[in-house]
């Protein structure tokens, strides 16, 4: 222990928050004070893909049946709600990306501007809050497996969707300390699957539904009114946390100031048209009892509807594709997120060491699986849901304040590739919102939410009350 | 430097880039500083991260010993009187890395750092025209600060006329002289075979090092690419790789 700790002590002389190192961005590379290139590697379409990959687990294969329960077909509506919500995040946040281009994402804008108290609450929160959407993809990842299982008539006396979800869990851990193969380009090429496999179910189920194909059908059942809509919207606002999540790997992203900002609102904007569409077709194929019925794996039952076994077989297909790449997506950010707040003391910096063997984060991913894997087993899928929200909604509102405060302060550093239309309003707009959606949560989520932001609070002021952050670069 | 001859558009000392897995341990294999002392070498000492990690992260940890490998291996070079220009790169894509490093060095050749056992005699494998001017261009540098001798090989079909073989060597023969290598020293070869890649290996198994062209769309591609990996296969020794031979 003594010779290792030893070293893993030294390893931070290069870069810490206590000395400052001026670092030079190209197009394809960030050249520091001493020479030392980091490669960026990450075009427009690893970024889209990293951010639609992320978020369309949740929004297309997991919440149909849980909206339909609530709000019926208006569940489009709070699914464009959640988009705008996100847009108006998006858009503060490519500007501090553009302006902040590192590993870290919204806990570097916001502990740089804001400084180490809130940075604290935010970097800590990303983790947990990350552990908590994972946690919930693997649940909805666990449901689809068991629909296949189902699908291929396997019986089984217990439901094995915590036990799958846990399998899984375990497995994506694992190999994202073992697995030293590129799989970015696998992650691209899913992605592409997933949305052509979505066009044709959205084109064909359109046109089903408006008459050209078979009969017209009409969604058949709304809930109108503001609260069940907005805290639906809430509910749902998990399949939009992947956007930030492109952030967290800036310091990768090539070109950072055109390709940051693009892949950021990019994939809000398609995701958003995707779950909108989605919602529409399948309250109007099957109805939106239909869906509630059939829960977290609804989409199946629209599948089967439009074309049969194939369809059923199809969509059980893209949903375990679109959970893995949500899950697998999100414990790396995960560790990303670990990374960057122990490089800046706020988490020993152990958490950041690299395996001398693989190559990867061991620590941190372990960091990442080890609690993900606790909250599978609780298998609430909707709470999980929301505490991922709660702690991401922080997060975003925070970014909205972070952008209002530098536009004010305007420090010498800060010099944004990309600048936002309409600030400060906008952004105002933006941290209400975020806030504001916070309150329409179940208050069961809301507590949870509250007790992880006070330890993460508490953590800071009794582990890392002496780090100052505020305009360290 | 623009009083040097430069042929081919390849200025002289040519710069040959020279990749190494440093923090693996990778060094300067024996006999490669001497091959390289009559070019002007960029030594790439990258690491390679899976994509879970970020280079910064893993900056954090293996700066201070990728740097000290790499200045050692730097003043290997620089002891033996040659230009050299050290790189450390984190990377998660080598192909990309050596790409840029190569654009912004002004790199036209790459080196697949093997052992030479010894540095007497050296083989370069030509096609056309251009291409010879090219390899030769790289090549000369490389034969005359040793004085080793060179042997131009060309191999070629059965559609190859007779004159095009003659103006080819000539083309490298030439070349070759305007960069310093002795006339005496030169030596032609003409093969003939439907495999021009397998005859090459099979006639590089003489020399202590191969310069030769190769046409794939990347640096990486090159080094590992159809033709000089087949040849890297068969031949133990150091390959030089000349990029878009037929520009």
């Amino acid at each position: 222990m003594g010779t290792e700790s030893e070293s893993v002590g030294n390893i931070g002389s290069g870069e810490s928050a206590t000395t400052p190192d001026e670092i030079t961005d190209g197009a394809a590379v960030t050249v520091h004070q001493d020479g030392v290139q980091l490669e960026r590697t990450i075009g427009l379409i690893g970024g889209l893909a990293i951010g639609i990959g992320t978020m369309i687990g949740a929004g297309i294969f997991v919440f149909p049946g849980l909206v339909a329960e609530r709000v019926g077909a208006a569940g489009a509506i709070s699914f464009a709600i959640g988009a705008v919500v996100a847009l108006l995040v998006a858009l503060p946040a490519s500007e501090l990306a553009t302006a902040m281009p590192r590993s870290g994402g919204g806990y570097y804008f916001i502990s740089r501007s804001l400084g180490t108290g809130p940075g604290a609450i935010v970097g800590l929160g990303l983790w947990l809050g990350l552990v908590f959407a994972t946690a919930f993809y693997l649940v909805g990842l666990g449901h689809y497996a068991t629909g296949v299982l189902a699908e291929l008539g396997v019986e089984l006396s217990i439901s094995p969707v915590i036990p799958l979800g846990l399998i899984f869990g375990a497995l994506l851990t694992v190999l994202s300390v073992t697995g030293t193969e590129n799989t970015a380009a696998l992650q691209n090429y899913i992605v592409g699957v997933l949305l052509i496999i979505l066009a044709v179910f959205l084109s064909y189920g359109g046109l089903d539904a408006v008459g050209i194909v078979g009969e017209p059908t009409t969604p058949e059942r709304y809930v109108w009114g503001l609260q069940p809509l907005i805290s639906t919207a809430a509910l749902v606002f998990t399949s939009y946390l992947g956007f930030a999540q492109v952030a967290t790997v800036a310091g990768e992203i090539k070109d950072p100031g055109r390709n940051l900002p693009l892949a950021m609102v990019g994939s809000v904007i398609i995701v958003g048209l995707l779950y909108v569409f989605t919602i529409l077709v399948g309250t109007s194929t099957v109805g939106s009892a239909a869906l509630e019925e059939a829960g977290e794996t609804a989409m199946v039952e629209v599948g089967r509807e439009l074309f049969g076994l194939a369809g059923a077989v199809a969509i059980l297909f893209a949903g375990l594709l679109a959970t893995i790449s949500s899950a697998n997506a999100s414990i790396l950010s995960c560790s990303r997120a670990i990374y960057a707040t122990s490089r800046d003391r706020l988490l020993p910096l152990r958490a950041s060491e690299v395996n001398r063997r693989y190559g990867t984060p061991h620590i941190a991913l372990a960091m990442s699986g080890g609690p993900i894997l606790l909250l599978v087993a609780t298998g609430e899928v909707e709470l999980l849901a929301e505490v991922a929200s709660f702690l991401h909604l922080i997060m975003y509102g925070l970014i909205c304040v972070s952008l209002i405060a530098l536009r004010r302060r305007e420090p010498d550093w800060y010099n944004p590739a990309f600048r936002m239309p309409g600030s400060p309003a906008l952004p105002a707009v933006g941290a209400l919102a975020s806030f504001g959606l916070i309150f329409f949560m179940n208050p069961v989520s809301i507590g949870v939410g509250f007790v992880v932001m006070t330890i993460c609070y508490i953590w800071y002021r009794y582990y890392a009350s002496d780090v100052e952050l505020k305009n360290k670069l | 430097m623009s009083s040097e001859p430069t042929p081919a558009g390849i200025e002289q000392p040519p710069g040959i880039l020279v990749p190494l897995r440093i923090i693996d341990g990778e060094s300067v294999p024996e006999g490669l500083v001497s091959l390289l002392s009559g070019s002007r070498v960029v030594l790439l000492g990258y690491h390679k991260l899976p994509e879970q990690t970020s280079p910064s992260q893993a900056r954090l940890q293996y700066e201070e010993s990728a740097t000290k490998a790499l200045q050692d291996t730097a003043s290997l070079f620089r002891d033996a009187d040659i230009e050299v220009d050290p790189h450390l790169v984190f990377t998660h894509k080598v192909d990309q890395t050596i790409d840029r490093i190569a654009d912004e060095t002004d790199c036209t050749a790459i080196v697949l750092p093997r052992p030479a056992v010894g540095m007497d005699n050296l083989l370069i494998a030509v096609r056309g025209i251009v291409n010879a001017r090219r390899i030769a261009a790289i090549a000369g540098p490389i034969a005359a600060a040793s004085d080793i001798s060179v042997t131009i090989l060309f191999v070629r079909g059965e559609q190859t006329t007779d004159a095009h073989v003659t103006e080819v060597l000539n083309e490298a023969e030439t070349t070759l002289q305007d960069l310093g290598v002795a006339a005496e020293l030169i030596t032609t070869q003409i093969e003939t075979s439907d495999r021009p890649i397998r005859k090459i290996a099979d006639v590089a198994v003489d020399f202590d090092a191969v310069v030769m062209g190769e046409s794939e769309s990347t640096l990486l591609g090159r080094l590992f690419g159809q033709s000089s990996e087949r040849i890297a296969d068969r031949f133990l020794g150091p390959v030089v790789v000349v990029t878009n031979p037929n520009l």
